[in-house]
Formats: C-alpha cells, structure tokens, sequence
C-alpha cells in the first residue's frame, strides 16, 4: 500500500468514524423504536461503527512490513 | 476475608488459585530475565509476538474503568453510553496515524520510554520534562482508579462490611501485583496479561449469557426502561449529549493512544507486522467488551432501579449478586466473572505501575538525579519507585473511597494526557514542526485545560464547556500553535 493510498485508507476510516456519530445526531429524537432490544438508533450507529472497525484492521493489516 | 463475603471456601479456592498463578508468572519472568537492563525490563527485550501483544494491549486498554465505569456511565444516560464502544475503536484509528512509525523508530533509536522519542525528535529538555511529569500524573489518577474499582468490585459483593472489605481489597491486590510486578517486570506482566485478557474475554461472554438467562432478553430491559420515568435514556440523546460524545471520541480516542504503557507495547513489539496484526485485532473488541459492558448497564438500569451518584458505579457488582444468590450455577459462574473483573484491574494497574516507574527512572532520575547511574541500579530504582508510588496511591484510594465518581477521574487524565497530541502524532508526520511552538503550544493548552477543569467559572458544567472537555479546548489552541508557529514564512 503506498503513502498516498494509506493517507486516503485513514480519511475514509476517518469519515466512517464521523458517520457513527452523525447518525444519533439526525435521528428523530422521540423514535422509541427498538429491535432485539437495541433502539433502531443504536443498531443503525453500531453498523457504522463496525464498518470503520473492518477498515481500519485492512488498513492495518495491507500496511507493508517494511518501507522507508 | 473469607468471613466478609458470601463467597465459599471452593470460590475462594479458585480466586486464590488464579492470584497464586500470577505470582508463579511473577518469578517465571524473573527466571527469564536476559540482561539486568531497563530495555529487558521494561521491554522484554522487545520480542513480543503477536498472541502476546494482543493480549497484553487488549488487557491493558480495557479495564476496571471500562466494566465498572462504562456499566456505571450507561446507568446513569441510558442507551447514549454507546459512546464508550466509539471512544474504545477511536483509540485503535488514532494508533493508525503513527503507531506503525513509532515502531520503527524505536527499534531503530532504542528508546525505552514514550518521552525517549520526544529527547530524540526535539532535543528539549522542557518538553520532556513537562511531557514526563504530564505522563506520571495522568498514570498515577489512572492507577488510583484502577485501586479504588478494586475496592468497589468487593465492596459491591460484601453488603454490609464493605468499608472493610474495600480496604483489604486495595491493600491486599495492590501487594500480589507489586511482588509479580517488580519480580518479572514487563515479561510477568505480559504473561499475567495472558491470563488476564484470556479470563476477562470468557469473563464477558458468559456474564452476556447469565444476563439473558437471569433476566429475559434485552428486549423486555428496554421495554421496561421504556415504560419507566427513565425512558428518555432510550431514545437518541440530547444535543448537549451529542457534543460530549464527539469530544469523548476526540479526547479519550487520542489521549487513550497516547497511554505511555500502550506506547511502550508498541515498543515492545517483535516487527511492525506483528504490531499491525494486533491493532487491526484490537479493532473489534470494543464490540465484545464495551458494548457487553453497556448491556450491563442497561439490564441495571431495568432491574436494579433508584442508585444514584457514586453508588452506580457498583451497579455491575449489584447485578452479579442477584445472579449469584439465584443459583448454584450462577454463584459459581459469578466467581469466575469476578475473577474477570480482578484480571481487568490488576492487569491495567501492573501496567500502568510499571509504566510510571520507568519513567520516573529513565526520564527523571537518570537525567537530572542521577546522570551517571548504570543500568543496574536505575532498574533497582524503578523497582523501588514502583513500591513508593502504589504505597501513596493505596491510601489515596482508601481516603477518597466514596467520594470520586470513576468517570470524573478518567476524564482529568485525559485533558492533560491529549495535549501530548500534536508533539507525537503531528511530530511523527511533519519534519518542518519546531521545539519552540510545540513547547509553546504544549503549555498553553495544559494550562487552558486544567485552568478550566478547576477555576471557578460558571460556565463551566459538569467539568464540561458547552458540553465538550477542557482538554479539547486545550488541544485547539496547542494544535494552533505548535502549526503556526513552525510553518516557514513566506518572504514578500
């Protein structure tokens, strides 16, 4: 992975991250809705953070073992 | 002890069984010891591979403050304490932006300590005098938090002696971890992590299945939230909620990168590959340990309704003694979370014990007491630091026991630990970046931060400026700053 692609990897898990939190910000905010227990909030924000989780570990793991 | 808690003779057995294997490990890494230097010490000779390294940052990022004060948190604002599980994978994305260069950069220069990358990149003594102090400071409020859940996770299960049972708590695993601390140094403590971690990862899965099989699902938690004066904590929170959340992510996502024990793993580490393989891991624990934790406090807040202050801190133990009295099944269960719990404190403190001491040490001692000191006698200093300060901290934790809420204590550290951010994360990356701005920039935004924290201004609620962290204020102007003041102007 090159600096330029690993510079626009860590935007994109950036945003992603940013996403996590704008989702409960634009919310309606009396929605008492909920599945399995969790609001329907919750799940919405819990995907977008897992989403960030799995880009992050690829950025990580595409990281070359070696590079000056 | 035994006396004080409704735990029998068998529970006991298996909590002294585990306590005595971290002792064992104590004197294991001991006998493994290669050179009597600070870099073996401290370091382990920096041959972590990757089985240990996940397990050792795993145990050493989550810990009391995470069960007890994120069940506590959830408690008290309901479902909005998602912000732990964002904060907790903010810490991974931030190691992102200079973890992998660290790395390099310390096997390549040897350094030791988080503050040896600051001598070697700005050669200032101020910035690593006032990094040091600021590192020591943010370790020592970490550790007494990590004393005083000690205290609380026996105080909760001890009903009415938990005054004696809080102090012999303290006392009694403060000891077991100074002696495998101070015996193996970082080796034990890694291998305790193993342990520790391995406990504290089963730990949470079976605590998420004694929760559904005590209670009912999640479903009828929320439900009765829902139906309660407290159903507001279901919905999405407030604005002034929704800006604390991203100045936690911000705050605790950096300053948590920033843990000079996280900083000396990175270290530790046998290649960069090994260290990516384990920060890409450690990205989807916040899933399986803040988020159960958070359930936690949602089954709390549903079945153990009316604490207030302090006392929800204790709602973890609250729940655990429910199950406990239920069923044989679910004390012996109990013993073996309890037992997760202990891991998930004493495997933070040991770290952040020796942390401390090697900075003490290496950056203090060795540079303005002590200069000609050999290797040997600063590794015996660090060992004897380590006795001084948990001695201190142990009374600390026994004085202030029902007066600090754990979410207060964790959000000091961290005003003062992210103003280390521009000197690491932006030094890393920018040559340009000066020692004068930087300076300049660190101070200003230490003072901007703990002068709001602690001054007498009206504005200032809950510790909070319009619901974001001083320390966020503080990292602005620092930022500005040390940016600034480093960019090349430009001749007319």
């Amino acid at each position: 992975m090159t600096v330029q692609n690993r510079s626009r990897g860590w935007i994109v898990v950036v945003y992603l991250g940013l996403l996590a939190f704008v989702i409960p910000w634009y919310w309606p905010a009396d929605d008492m809705r909920h599945a399995y227990g969790l609001p329907l909030w919750v799940i919405a924000t819990l995907v977008a953070l897992l989403l960030t989780s799995v880009f992050t570990a690829w950025v990580f793991l595409s990281w070359p073992e070696d590079d000056s | 002890m035994t006396n004080l808690l409704p735990f029998g003779f068998g529970a006991w057995a298996f909590i002294t069984l585990y306590i005595v294997s971290l002792l064992f490990l104590g004197w294991a890494g001991l006998a493994a010891r290669k050179e009597d230097t600070l870099q073996d010490f401290y370091l382990g000779g920096r041959g972590f591979g990757f089985s240990i390294l996940v397990l050792t940052l795993y145990a050493t990022q989550y810990s009391g403050n995470t069960l007890f004060g994120v069940a506590g948190a959830t408690y008290r604002f309901g479902f909005g304490w998602l912000i732990a599980v964002h904060y907790m994978l903010a810490i991974v994305v931030f190691y992102l932006a200079f973890a992998p260069k660290l790395h390099t950069l310390s096997h390549n220069r040897g350094y030791v300590t988080p503050v040896d990358y600051l001598k070697d990149r700005y050669h200032s003594q101020a910035i690593s005098l006032i990094s040091s102090i600021v590192m020591i400071v943010a370790l020592n409020n970490y550790l007494l938090a990590q004393l005083m859940t000690m205290g609380r996770a026996l105080q909760g299960l001890a009903g009415s002696y938990g005054d004696e049972a809080y102090n012999y708590g303290v006392i009694g695993l403060a000891l077991i971890m100074l002696i495998y601390g101070t015996l193996g140094g970082i080796r034990a403590i890694a291998w305790t992590d193993v342990i520790q971690g391995s406990v504290l990862m089963i730990g949470l899965f079976v605590l998420l299945v004694l929760l559904f099989n005590q209670f009912g699902p999640l479903s009828d938690a929320t439900e009765l939230i829902a139906a309660s004066p407290d159903a507001f904590k279901v919905a999405r929170p407030a604005s002034p909620m929704l800006r604390e959340w991203l100045s936690y992510v911000i705050v605790l996502g950096m300053g948590g990168a920033l843990y000079p024990h996280a900083i000396q793993r990175i270290y530790a580490a046998r290649s960069r590959r090994t260290l990516n393989r384990s920060l890409a891991t450690m990205a989807f624990f916040p899933f399986t340990t803040a988020l159960v934790a958070v359930i936690a406090g949602i089954y709390a807040l549903a079945y153990v309704p009316g604490l207030e202050g302090a006392e929800t801190d204790q709602v973890l133990a609250r729940l655990l003694r429910i199950i406990q009295e239920n069923s044989l099944f679910g004390y012996a269960v109990v013993v073996l979370i309890f037992s997760a719990v202990l891991a998930a404190l004493m495997s933070t403190a040991d770290s952040a014990m020796l942390s401390i001491s090697s900075m003490f040490t290496k950056d203090i001692y060795a540079v303005h007491v002590n200069p000609g000191a050999s290797q040997s006698e600063l590794t015996k200093i660090g060992k004897r630091c380590s006795w001084i300060v948990v001695g201190v901290l142990v009374v600390f934790a026994i004085l202030l026991k029902n007066q600090v809420s754990l979410i207060a204590l964790i959000d000091r550290k961290f005003d003062v630990l992210v103003q280390l951010a521009p000197a690491f994360m932006l030094g890393i990356h920018m040559p340009f970046l000066k020692r004068l701005p930087v300076l300049i920039g660190l101070v200003a935004g230490l003072l901007i931060a703990l002068g709001l924290a602690f001054g007498p201004f009206h504005f200032v609620v809950a510790g909070k400026v319009w619901g974001l962290h001083p320390g966020l204020y503080g990292l602005v102007v620092n930022t500005v700053i040390a940016v600034a003041g480093s960019t090349p102007r430009v001749r007319a």
